[in-house]
């Protein structure tokens, strides 16, 4: 029985042991958050560096600092980590440690499913970096066009890591999508309706919608290239009369929605953050949810805008390319309502607040290229030049920004210790300088017709300043990131207490002690208005009521608190399960020929292995008492 | 005095903008296609996009300018703060802001919308010339299908045309999808293995060499994957075509021994060159080699002394390592009777 009232005197000794067993068999959403965020850190810092050789070989024309086949995996790499292991890892962890918090939850719907999220998506970002241990790292770039995953044209181990990192995650993030959905749906607090909802929970859940229906797409496309590789099949060999396009559409059906799956959690959190550090609540709620309702559902309908310059034909080209346009206007629509949320209010331009407006400067820059993107004739020149790199770094690196603001708003809550704000001004100065400063002349690059994904280039062609320029600007942005490392530690070490509520905040995630203690809430709060614990603070009509700030149902008004909560217990089958699968994707890529460093048919005996491990978990989760 | 702070941030701030657009509008470079180019299809694109930075710096300058100026007015340093008036939203302002940017996007679709179907269709399609592209890992083959009745013209990696006259190009590719891309002439059109095959249209509005470029990665070497345009004369084109469709010169003293080795070595089991016995087909086909500004799919300059040529065949690896080519050893006398050979094919 995992109740929490346990006498202390029985307690066992803690030691270091069980305190790694506590963490690998937890369930508890707000551990798996803090893996998932320690996680995403190491990835951040991998991809960061993967995107430091970028700019070292790019340095100077001709530069022979990486090899050909090197650089392109680096690139590839450099991609797929910060898109799929940074962002979206980040977006996991404030899924897991704010939603079921801001929900006024115990915990997440399915305890354990969220715990095989977790072991899915590492196992699934081990596998995926895998290659580089044979030193072939996937190498096609993060969208892999086929032909060029066919074993003909690349017989090597990259393209199969990228199969089965790919599918490995996919699971991980589909579980997850489901169980958020689940959790927002209808774990909800007595009075929480939906429309009183914390704007970061709404995009948690449409993010979620977005996951389940996107990533099935690419599962279906990543089959096709990984039988075509495996056993022969002919999905994209064009020489048997197969249109390799197939996989663009597959690909940019799951990939167009996955550009939301990133930013609009982001969005979220730009929504939480204005508010707090303007004392104002967010301007034109239903607009702000609405907005991301409308992107949510148009991403399903732009997906060929990847594609304008692979011959659909002039009607295709036009739809896609309006229906792109169209996305600008509830984009729009948010950036105003944030800029509204700021008007008279009383800005305190603490760290979280800075990176949060930072990321409103640099969005609108990503938006206004994504336009120019859209529209198809201007596309055909820019396309696949360093204008598109520009652009997806306003978008997708600028989510760091979002991402940065949600780290020094939420750390307090959940270490109990607060950032430092002189190292964090440090910190977001050199990168928001470095940001523009590398990515900002990307545009002038591409409209001077420099191609992506080049590992050398002439010299002369009016590339070589701002190429040399912006490598030496993107250590701003690796030195900022060491001085949030710096306070990060710090912070753990010796940072100042945080308290319940440092921000003044207004969602009910403010409301609980610091840290939260395993059941969340001892008494489910009863919801009545949106901004819920602003309220109980002010009051409705913003004036401030003085003595409702404590906790109910926390200290010495209810001193028998948290005695009989019903919590899941630990579990270490998720765990296990997610090594099965995991082990069994990894023995599908050792099934390629012992020449390229496979196992050949010996990789039956891996993928068996793999197969043994998940039954034997998935019968004993199964079976696994309740409580 | 809220105006007055407002004119200092917007003011200085379009004033950056427009040196920074007007230093695009020479030049940059024989890639850069926002300042002047040579084809009507790359001019229209160009003032499309100049119509949209403009409209873009519009609204970078508006939003930014509200976000900075917000920031400045409203920030509250220090001390007991009072609460703002707790606003939740204006229905006028939400209509307002949907409607205008509904506005902006209407018109960038105006313009857009004629330019897609304009390119979709070639103008003067019986009277332009068809060549046909076949891209392969990492190099190009152009060829002139029935260009004097019954005859073909192939050629590697320089595509001739006449100035003024409308090119249209049938892309196919050997292996991988690629991208065709002269960004002087026109946008890119991908160019996909299997039987779809992409149409591009283009002209070259005054005589130059102009630089392509493989757009879409496409492997080791796709960032050396280049290719020129050399836009002629009509006279000079139709000049031209009648000395690619006759047999190259006997070759003579140093060339006879490049000749030689150049079957020996097993160069003609990859390359062709007509008129002689040698009639590979895996590499680019070699016959006007010597009249080419480049060398290696674009990537070295052949000139005169053919150092460039040199240096691409006694290690085509350390050129471009991964290339099907592979390094054959070959004596550095024996290179140069070979590039002394190649010389002589114009």
């Amino acid at each position: 029985m995992a109740t929490l009232g346990r006498a202390v005197g029985v307690s066992p000794r803690p030691s270091f042991l069980g305190y790694l067993w506590s963490w690998f068999t937890t369930v508890d959403h707000k551990r798996i958050g803090i893996m998932y965020g320690a996680t995403t850190l190491a990835y951040l810092l991998l991809g960061g560096i993967e995107a430091l050789l970028i700019r070292l070989q790019l340095a100077h024309a001709e530069n022979k600092f990486l090899d050909p086949d090197t650089y392109n995996q680096v690139f590839t790499m450099h991609g797929l980590t910060m898109i799929f292991l940074v962002v979206m890892g980040f977006n996991a962890t404030l899924f897991n440690l704010v939603v079921p918090l801001q929900i006024g939850a115990r915990d997440v719907a399915y305890p354990r499913l969220n715990a095989l999220s977790y072991w899915m998506f590492l196992f699934g970002s081990v596998l995926l970096n895998l290659g580089w241990l044979w030193g072939q790292a996937p190498d096609v770039g993060w969208f892999g066009y086929a032909p060029l995953t066919r074993v003909e044209v690349n017989p090597g181990l990259g393209p199969d890591f990228y199969v089965m990192g790919l599918q490995a995650l996919g699971i991980s993030s589909v579980a997850s999508g489901l169980n958020f959905v689940a959790t927002i749906i209808n774990h909800r607090a007595p009075g929480m309706s939906l429309f009183r909802l914390p704007v970061f929970s709404w995009m948690a859940l449409f993010t979620s919608f977005l996951m389940i229906f996107a990533l099935p797409v690419l599962a279906v496309g990543l089959i096709e290239v990984m039988f075509d590789r495996l056993f022969g099949t002919n999905f994209f060999n064009a020489e048997a009369g197969a249109n390799p396009l197939l996989w663009q559409h597959l690909f940019w059906v799951f990939g167009h929605p996955e550009v939301y799956i990133l930013v609009l959690p982001a969005m979220g959190v730009i929504s939480e953050v204005v508010p707090v550090f303007s004392k104002k609540p967010l301007f034109g709620y239903p607009f702000v949810v609405l907005s991301g309702l409308f992107i949510a559902f148009l991403s399903y309908g732009v997906w060929a805008h990847h594609m304008f310059a692979v011959g659909l034909g002039p009607v295709a080209n036009t739809v896609f390319g309006i229906t792109t346009m169209l996305i600008g206007i509830p984009t729009g629509v948010k950036i105003f309502n944030w800029l509204a949320t700021l008007w008279r209010g009383e800005l305190r331009l603490k760290t979280p607040m800075l990176f949060a407006l930072a990321f409103i400067a640099v969005f609108t820059v990503g938006g206004i290229s994504g336009v120019m993107h859209a529209t198809v004739p201007s596309d055909y020149q820019q396309t696949d030049t360093y204008f598109v790199v520009a652009h997806f770094h306003y978008v997708v690196a600028g989510i760091v920004f979002a991402i940065f603001a949600g780290v020094y708003y939420w750390w307090p809550k959940y270490t109990g210790r607060l950032l430092d704000e002189g190292l964090g001004k440090a910190h977001f100065w050199l990168f928001f300088l470095g940001f523009n400063l590398t990515f900002g002349p990307m545009h002038l690059l591409g409209l001077w017709g420099m191609p992506r994904r080049q590992y050398t280039y002439p010299p002369g062609l009016g590339w070589d300043f701002l190429n040399a320029f912006e490598s030496a600007a993107a250590f701003l942005m690796a030195l900022g990131t060491l001085v949030f490392l710096v306070n990060a530690v710090f912070s753990l070490l010796k940072g100042k207490p945080a308290g319940d509520d440092p921000w003044d905040g207004r969602t009910l995630e403010w409301m609980v002690p610091t840290p939260p203690p395993a059941y969340n809430f001892a008494q489910i709060p009863v919801v009545g208005a949106r901004d819920e614990f602003w309220v109980r603070k002010y009051g409705p009509e913003g004036v401030r009521v003085g003595a409702s700030t404590h906790n109910p149902g926390h200290g010495a008004d209810n001193p028998g608190h948290g005695v009989a909560i019903h919590l899941p217990r630990p579990s270490y089958y998720p765990a296990i399960l997610a090594f099965g699968i995991g082990l069994g994707m990894f023995g599908a890529v050792l099934l390629r020929p012992v020449e390229v460093g496979g196992l050949g048919p010996m990789g039956w005996v891996v993928v068996g292995l793999g197969a043994l491990i998940t039954v034997f978990a998935a019968y004993g989760w199964s079976f696994e008492p309740a409580s | 005095m809220f105006g007055q702070r407002l004119t200092r941030i917007i003011g200085p701030s379009l004033l950056v903008l427009s040196i920074l657009l007007t230093g695009c509008t020479r030049s940059v470079g024989p890639m850069d296609w926002l300042g002047p180019v040579a084809g009507d299809q790359a001019e229209h694109q160009r003032w499309i996009t100049w119509y949209l930075l403009y409209l873009g710096a519009a609204v970078f300058v508006f939003v930014e300018g509200w976000l900075l100026y917000s920031i400045i007015k409203f920030r509250r340093p220090l001390g007991p703060s009072v609460l703002p008036p707790q606003i939740h939203g204006h229905r006028t302002v939400e209509i307002l802001w949907t409607v205008i940017p509904t506005l902006i996007v209407g018109a960038i679709a105006v313009p857009s919308v004629p330019a897609i179907f304009a390119f979709a269709q070639p103008p003067d399609e019986a009277g332009a010339l068809r060549v046909e592209v076949l891209a392969h890992q990492w190099w190009w083959e152009f060829r002139y299908p029935d260009i004097v009745a019954g005859k073909t013209i192939t050629v590697a990696n320089e595509l001739r045309i006449p100035v003024g006259r409308t090119v249209i190009a049938t892309l196919s590719s050997a292996d991988v999808i690629h991208s065709f891309w002269v960004p002087k002439l026109s946008g890119k059109v991908d160019v996909i293995p299997g039987r779809q095959k992409n149409q591009i249209w283009f002209n070259a509005r005054e005589p130059g060499e102009y630089y392509g470029w493989c757009a879409e990665f496409c492997g080791t070497q796709h960032a050396q994957m280049r290719f020129r345009v050399k836009a002629l004369a009509p006279a000079e084109f139709e000049a031209w075509v009648r000395a690619r469709l006759s047999p190259p010169p006997e070759p003579q003293g140093a060339a006879r021994q490049g000749y030689e080795l150049f079957g020996a070595r097993g160069c003609g089991g990859c390359h062709t060159v007509e008129g002689t016995p040698y009639q590979g087909k895996v590499g680019p086909n070699l016959t006007n080699i010597g009249e080419r500004s480049t060398v290696a799919a674009g990537v070295l300059a052949n000139d005169p002394d053919g150092r460039g040529l040199f240096r691409w065949i006694k290690n085509p690896q350390e050129v471009k390592p991964g290339a099907k080519m592979p390094n054959l050893g070959l004596s550095d006398a024996d290179v140069g009777a070979i590039v002394a050979y190649l010389k002589t094919l114009k």
